[in-house]
């Protein structure tokens, strides 16, 4: 691995300790392409952690009077910048729970907003898109018409608004995928350029051999404190089947892969953390759970390269024992797209090769339009 | 004469090709090939030819396994647009 890619993966740590100053600054004291380790901060989605740990524990100030870390203030700023969007992301957030509560929609608050709350000690370290949310299939019109009534609309965000998804871009997404296209609405606030809530119907994808059901993942969701005000997350066990499940797709999804979303620091380190804050049996329980739904494949792939970036997240004893008979899908991508190819770089290197797409033989066939 | 018609757009836009014009009536279209994309393609063609749209609970990947059931979805629509 670059020198870069190890102190991202130094820095990227909510818990900082005395092992990781150190290990920090001894990087920090060598020759470093800061380029491209900004770069890969934004890519990795970990700017705003990493900024919040360069700024407090003052790890730009090096021996002498000299400053280690170039323009150390672009971090400070990402993490200034990140807790004042979030902030303003809560706000819009409570808001639709507060309407779908009030509609009598069920639903369950998923990944980015949970983790915020319940996972992450500091609600500007983590850096969020949109709201998912999980609610069941039947409900989705009185869902879309709460969205509705709060100014959203599914559209493509262009120069002068939200252009309207054309037909068989809606008529793909309704018969072969398992959430809706996105709901949309621009903001007035300079710190979000737009809201986005994502509603899905089911936590596999449709060529998923694993199946849940729903409605039993919806009577066990937990309330909770999110966004600052009385919600619903997912059962632990569910929560981290979903991180799981959600890893996979986007890990070897064509579509993600060309937006080069596919592999990202922040993602292993959410099922880290939510791993380090759950109880003490949970990767057992969820090794059986992956068993019963039929997605061994998919928490094993999650679990194997988290290991390989947080050796002491995931032990090897519980991962050898989930481990399916055939590893080689492990470097393969395409499988939810009907269409397997295989990669050619290993993991590490094409985690943090911000040109891997080239490697990809064909396109997403999802269309956005 | 409904069949016919959805025969002639299958065969246009399916990648099935002119085998759509004879395929056994329940025989399933995505078993025969049909990808996810030719399907959309499919429904649009539909729903030019037909004048008529496919409200989001018709559309499904189970209304366009078969020519009985494409069929028997636009029966519906066209019966449902008369009243």
């Amino acid at each position: 691995m670059r020198p870069e890619a190890r102190l991202l993966q130094v820095l990227g740590t909510p818990r900082w300790s005395a092992e990781a100053d150190a290990a920090a600054r001894r990087l920090l004291s060598g020759d470093l392409d800061w380029a491209y380790l900004l770069d890969q901060a934004l890519r990795q989605q970990v700017l705003s952690l990493v900024g919040r740990n360069v700024t407090r524990y003052r790890l730009w100030q090096g021996p002498h009077d000299r400053a280690i870390v170039p323009h150390a203030w672009i971090y400070a700023a990402g993490y200034e910048a990140n807790r004042r969007r979030n902030n303003g992301l809560f706000a819009e957030f409570a808001r639709v729970f507060g309407a779908l509560a009030g509609a009598g929609v069920r639903y369950a608050v998923r990944k980015g907003p949970v983790l915020c709350a319940l996972v992450y000690d500091d609600p500007g370290i983590r850096r969020m898109s949109d709201l998912d949310l999980l609610i069941e299939r039947d409900r989705y019109p009185a869902a879309a018409q709460v969205l509705a009534g709060l100014g959203y609309r599914q559209g493509v965000p262009s120069s002068d608004g939200l252009t309207p998804y054309d037909r068989p871009t809606r008529a793909f997404w309704s018969m072969h995928l398992n959430n809706a296209l996105p709901f949309r609405k621009l903001s007035a606030d300079p710190d979000v350029e737009l809201f986005e809530v994502d509603l899905c119907f089911d936590l596999f994808q449709r060529r998923s051999v694993g199946r849940v059901d729903v409605r039993r993942v919806l009577d066990r969701t937990v309330a909770r404190r999110i966004c600052g005000v009385d919600s619903y997350a997912l059962h632990p066990l569910d929560h981290l089947m979903d991180l799981c499940l959600h890893l996979y797709k986007e890990a070897t999804s064509y579509l993600s892969i060309e937006r080069g979303k596919d592999l990202t620091l922040q993602r292993f380190l959410d099922i880290a953390e939510s791993l380090r804050t759950s109880a003490p049996d949970v990767l057992t329980r969820l090794a059986g759970y992956a068993a019963e739904l039929g997605a061994v494949r998919e928490v094993y792939f999650a679990l194997h390269h988290t290991r390989a970036l947080y050796p002491d997240a995931v032990p090897a004893d519980v991962l050898a024992d989930l481990a399916p008979g055939d590893l080689a899908y492990l470097d393969e991508y395409g499988e939810l797209d009907g269409r397997t190819g295989r990669w050619r770089e290993d993991f590490l290197t094409r985690l943090f090769n911000p040109d891997r797409a080239r490697e990809l033989a064909g396109r997403s066939s999802i269309p956005m339009g | 004469m409904v069949e016919t018609q959805v025969r002639q757009i299958l065969a246009k836009h399916s990648g099935l090709g002119p085998a759509a014009l004879d395929i056994d009536v329940t025989e399933s279209l995505w078993d025969r090939g049909m990808t996810s994309m030719a399907a959309v393609r499919v429904l649009v063609a539909l729903e030019e030819g037909f004048a008529v749209e496919f409200p989001d609970d018709k559309l499904s990947t189970g209304v366009f396994s078969s020519v009985t059931t494409i069929v028997a979805c636009l029966r519906s629509l066209t019966s449902t647009a008369g009243r």
